[in-house]
């Protein structure tokens, strides 16, 4: 009886986890790279009441009496597929087309990765995030520099003032991680590598690692399917219902049992 | 004594357990793989052993049969498969079970939502080795995946494309071995599988084989049953008793 309870609470909270995630899936569909995570949930230990294969009233039981004592959350998987490209035409905007990741240095010194490419240059000309985080390798880009051009190899060249031919600027740089999966979000679009996900192997665009090519004037969405999370969000509704149903029956049966006393 | 007043009690006894179960299929109906038990109820006839019915009366044996919760057993039928894109993320059609090398040896998995570890190998969300037919873990390396319905996976890369591995599915001939671990696992404890003719779906995670309706329905039968019982109960406790102790000894 208290079991009943005890499960159907663990599938509320699960369900509360789970819309949680929804909500910061929906409340990033516009934010630029981002990623959407969803919710795995797992079974909890079980009470075995009557273990299965014991031997009862001389003959052998074929099934054992288990009672699973409710549901957790285990993790929640980020979701890597790619997400669409929106065109900016802006010069200094790059989408990734395959698995690799940009490279930022952080303030404190560690490397962020991400997969929002909507990049600017500071008063230096250094190729840097919105957030002002330069990229690494640093590229800088003169400004007197025109024509800036970034092929899908990643190699930066632009026309500087006086000269015909364009010049090459610097080469972009992409990581990757044996599980993506693993990587810990830190916001700002920004992941970082953890032991889940493996050193990071760094190779330049369209190479032999499988890094993908960068395409110029793109930045590419977030891969959130707004139509897939409505219906997560109704289900995680109807379940969050029926756990709660379970709740108010486990009562009634509990009163009606405290009602056999007069 | 009134042996219906422990006919009764049992029922209602067997039914809060049931009530147990139900809440726990509910609970999970979101879990990944998960297989939902059903209960079984099953008659003891008091104060003897089961071969005992022949020699027992009829009246006997139905005043003093009681119900009780016999057990469950795991309904291993197929769950609905959800579309994830991601494409390490497997489902089986059919029936059958991964195999995973855990601490405790290897325990059997229905949640196929899997992932490439730091140094290339394939495994659960909680780190532990899927494994292939031969009870091997499976090494990716990076490029882009395929696994084919038989569960073979290869890696296309700039070196080409080759198979790297096969992720293995087995299945039981007689499956009520299986105990539920939690953490979507399931324990054989030690038997030996066969394999399994399952078909694997990539990019895909099956549900929960339990849906809404049947787990509502199940509550709504505990509940009235219980009801039945307690009303049962309270004739015996209220009604029979009162009379015995009350109103008999009131005839003058």
């Amino acid at each position: 009886m208290i079991r009943a309870l005890y499960t159907a609470a663990s599938g509320m909270s699960a369900q509360q986890t789970n819309l949680d995630t929804v909500a910061n899936n929906l409340a990033n569909s516009a934010t630029a790279g981002f990623r959407q995570r969803q919710v795995q949930f797992e079974d909890m230990i079980y009470q075995n009441l009557i273990t299965p294969g014991s031997a009862q009233t001389q003959q052998t039981l074929s099934a054992g009496l288990q009672v699973g004592l409710g549901t957790k959350t285990s993790a929640s998987e980020v979701i890597m597929t790619q997400g669409d490209f929106n065109q900016t035409n802006n010069p200094l905007d790059l989408a990734i087309q395959g698995s690799g990741f940009f490279q930022v240095s952080l303030p404190n010194g560690t490397i962020g990765y991400t997969r929002a490419g909507n990049f600017q240059t500071n008063s230096q000309g250094t190729l840097e995030t919105s957030d002002g985080n330069p990229i690494v390798p640093a590229i800088t880009i003169p400004s007197n520099a025109s024509n800036i051009t970034i092929s899908q190899y990643g190699v930066v060249t632009g026309t500087l003032p006086g000269q015909t031919n364009a010049a090459q600027l610097g080469t972009m740089q992409l990581a990757t991680f044996a599980n993506p999966g693993g990587l810990s979000s830190i916001g700002s679009n920004l992941l970082q590598q953890t032991a889940a996900s493996g050193n990071p192997i760094t190779d330049t665009p369209g190479g032999t690692s499988g890094m993908g090519t960068l395409q110029q004037g793109y930045v590419e969405n977030s891969n959130v399917d707004v139509v897939a999370e409505f219906v997560q969000m109704i289900l995680a509704q109807r379940a969050y219902e029926s756990n709660s149903k379970v709740i108010h029956v486990a009562d009634d049966m509990y009163s009606q049992i405290n009602g056999l006393i007069r | 004594m009134d042996s219906g007043l422990y006919a009764a009690y049992t029922g209602l006894l067997a039914r809060t357990q049931a009530l147990d179960t139900a809440a726990n299929n509910l609970a999970n109906a979101g879990t990944s793989g998960f297989r939902a038990q059903r209960d079984y109820f099953s008659g003891v006839l008091a104060g003897g052993l089961d071969q005992d019915t022949e020699t027992a009366s009829q009246v006997g044996q139905s005043i003093n049969g009681f119900g009780v919760l016999g057990g469950n057993r795991l309904d291993l039928g197929q769950g609905e498969l959800q579309a994830t894109g991601n494409p390490l993320d497997l489902a089986l059609e059919g029936q059958g079970f991964f195999a995973i090398q855990t601490a405790n040896g290897t325990r059997y998995t229905r949640d196929g939502a899997f992932s490439r570890s730091s140094t290339g190998v394939l495994q659960t969300s909680r780190g532990e080795p899927v494994l292939d037919a031969n009870q091997k873990s499976i090494t990716i390396p990076t490029g882009t995946i395929r696994v084919s319905p038989d569960g073979s996976v290869s890696v296309s890369n700039v070196d080409g494309s080759i198979i790297v591995g096969k992720v293995g599915t087995f299945d039981f001939t007689d499956e009520s071995v299986l105990t539920a671990e939690g953490a979507n696992r399931f324990s054989a404890n030690g038997t030996k599988p066969v394999a399994a003719n399952a078909l694997v779906e990539q990019g895909s995670v099956e549900g929960a084989n339990e849906d809404a309706v049947h787990g509502t329905m199940q509550l709504v039968l505990v509940q009235r049953q219980a009801e039945m019982m307690q009303k049962a109960l309270s004739v015996f406790n209220n009604d029979f008793d009162k009379t015995a102790s009350e109103d008999l000894p009131r005839v003058t």
